[in-house]
């Protein structure tokens, strides 16, 4: 029978963090502190604001169906947006995707081109883009549409671009191998590879762009945002809640199509 | 008896034909590490079937690395076709490639297209452009070429079935196919049979070299199988330590006689 007799110590479940690690737990936790504390995080505000949400909701039910036909107008032109939006800023993309995607197509100048221009469409957010599309071409779905596009755009850049530097090299190697251009061999292996993670990252666009198109509305920009906005501010809350019940409804439908086509794609099919 | 002294006492020296590829003097190494081999110098004539033999490391795929162009050697040449490929220019390799085929160890297809877009693929050097990118949008040309592949390597009934849902010597033989579909006068695999059990890896090299030989193209492989060297080549070149340590024909050798280069 062998020995199995331990010598050397049981090593400790759990190491000590290094003295730089502990410094940035501590750091990290500062400036959460630091956050809360700044943003005027109360508990007992939040206590004594509780009656009054209880006022809004016995005020706001049961909603109203008065203006059932021009909300549910107003709710198609945000799905519309939606769409719109999202397929334009996904079409948009995909060549910034080709051009920013690291060992794929174009000189070192243009890929860093292509990388700043999708770093800036994802890092202003949509209800900027929306200000400046209502000064553009004014007030209305439009300028949102525009909006959702060029947020989409930045959005799907980015994941379009990684989803392609991930794919296996294999299959455009041994294209390139027996002379096959690069733009062939992205658009015969890198792009069918990386269409999964493509159609995956469009769907999670459009449940993202539904709800913003919510919010666009607020700063004029079309859809049902408008709608809540206004309600909200003639303390219509019954027609208020209508709109937020039918906005759910639209995003529950939506997310749930995408879960849906989601895994279908996922499966392989 | 070492591989070097059976290569020059026994086996039947090369004669020479004309030249599909020529390696002079060829050294490759990665980063600044030392030479994966050294001084490696034969050449190939047209329609020539030449197995490349060596234990791991030796460099063989990265012998067929440099045929390819992908890595450039630190000392020699590499001429194809009579052109020395260190000479070329981007599009004059890719131009030159257009005339090669490569089957590699995994079949490499795209996994979620067919078997016949992938072989249409195979076109795309000669014929570049959109309508090649599938087998729906490609030019009825192709798609006969294409499905004519497809029946050489057995495969045409599973023309539309994706690549994804097919074994792994179907997988094989559908990229066989795509190397061959525009019809290359020099044909490179690595080890195109390592990834399949024996009988599907019999079933792919006796479809691969068949088919090579019908075509009349110039055939170097690379492979860990002497048998399989033996039964589809009429020369091997063998590596070891980094050089050239066997150039010979396969007639009358015997495998045994062979396991000199895995010491």
């Amino acid at each position: 029978m062998t020995d199995r007799t331990r010598t050397s110590p049981v090593p400790a479940r759990l190491e000590w963090p290094s003295p730089l690690a502990f410094i940035a737990y501590a750091l990290g936790i500062a400036v959460l502190v630091w956050s809360l504390d700044g943003t005027g995080w109360s508990l007992s505000e939040l206590a004594t604001g509780l009656p009054a949400l209880a006022d809004f909701f016995s005020r706001a039910f049961p909603p109203s169906l008065e203006r059932l036909p021009s909300l549910s107008t107003a709710l198609v032109e945000t799905f519309q947006m939606a769409i719109a939006g999202t397929t334009v800023g996904a079409l948009i993309s995909v060549p910034l995707a080709i051009f920013s995607a690291r060992g794929q197509l174009g000189t070192r100048w243009i890929n860093t081109l292509a990388r700043g221009t999708v770093a800036v469409f994802r890092t202003v957010p949509d209800l900027v883009w929306a200000l400046i599309f209502v000064i553009a071409v004014g007030l209305g779905p439009f300028a949102g549409t525009l909006a959702i596009a060029v947020d989409t755009a930045g959005f799907c850049g980015r994941f379009f671009a990684e989803a392609m530097e991930d794919v296996d090299k294999g299959p455009a190697e041994a294209l390139q191998a027996q002379g096959v251009r690069r733009i062939d061999t992205i658009f015969c292996a890198v792009i069918p590879a990386a269409s999964p993670a493509f159609i995956t990252t469009t769907l999670f666009a459009l449940e993202k762009a539904v709800r913003s198109s919510v919010v666009l509305g607020l700063v004029g920009a079309g859809g049902i945002g408008l709608e809540l906005k206004v309600a909200m501010d003639m303390f219509d809350y019954p027609t208020a809640a209508t709109i937020i019940l039918l906005i759910f409804g639209l995003v529950v439908i939506i997310e749930q199509a995408g879960n849906y086509t989601r895994k279908r794609v996922l499966d392989g099919h | 008896m070492t591989v070097a002294a059976v290569r020059l006492a026994e086996f039947e020296p090369v004669a020479p034909r004309t030249v599909d590829l020529a390696v002079d003097g060829l050294a490759a190494c990665y980063a600044k590490r030392d030479p994966v081999f050294s001084g490696v110098s034969f050449t190939v004539g047209r329609g020539e079937a030449v197995a490349l033999v060596g234990a791991n490391g030796a460099g063989k795929s990265t012998l067929l690395k440099c045929l390819m162009g992908f890595v450039s050697p630190a000392d020699g040449k590499v001429s194809i076709f009579g052109r020395d490929l260190s000479s070329l220019k981007s599009g004059e390799l890719r131009q030159l490639r257009s005339g090669v085929g490569f089957v590699a160890q995994k079949h490499n297809l795209v996994p979620r297209l067919t078997a016949l877009s992938n072989v249409v693929h195979g076109m795309l050097a000669t014929s570049s452009g959109p309508r090649n990118w599938l087998q729906a949008l490609a030019p009825a040309e192709s798609r006969r070429c294409a499905l004519a592949a497809l029946d050489r390597v057995g495969l045409a009934d599973f023309a539309l079935r994706r690549v994804d849902s097919l074994s792994g010597g179907q997988s094989q033989r559908v990229a066989i196919a795509r190397a061959l579909v525009a019809e290359p006068r020099l044909v490179l695999a690595d080890e195109p049979a390592a990834s399949l059990d024996p009988t599907a890896g019999e079933e792919v090299m006796e479809v691969f070299a068949r088919v090579v030989r019908d075509t009349g193209a110039t055939l170097i492989f690379t492979t860990h199988n002497l048998g399989h060297a033996l039964a589809h080549a009429e020369r091997i070149v063998g590596l070891r330590g980094g050089k050239l340590a066997l150039d010979a024909h396969t007639r009358g050798m015997v495998a045994a006689r062979l396991r000199g280069l895995y010491d």
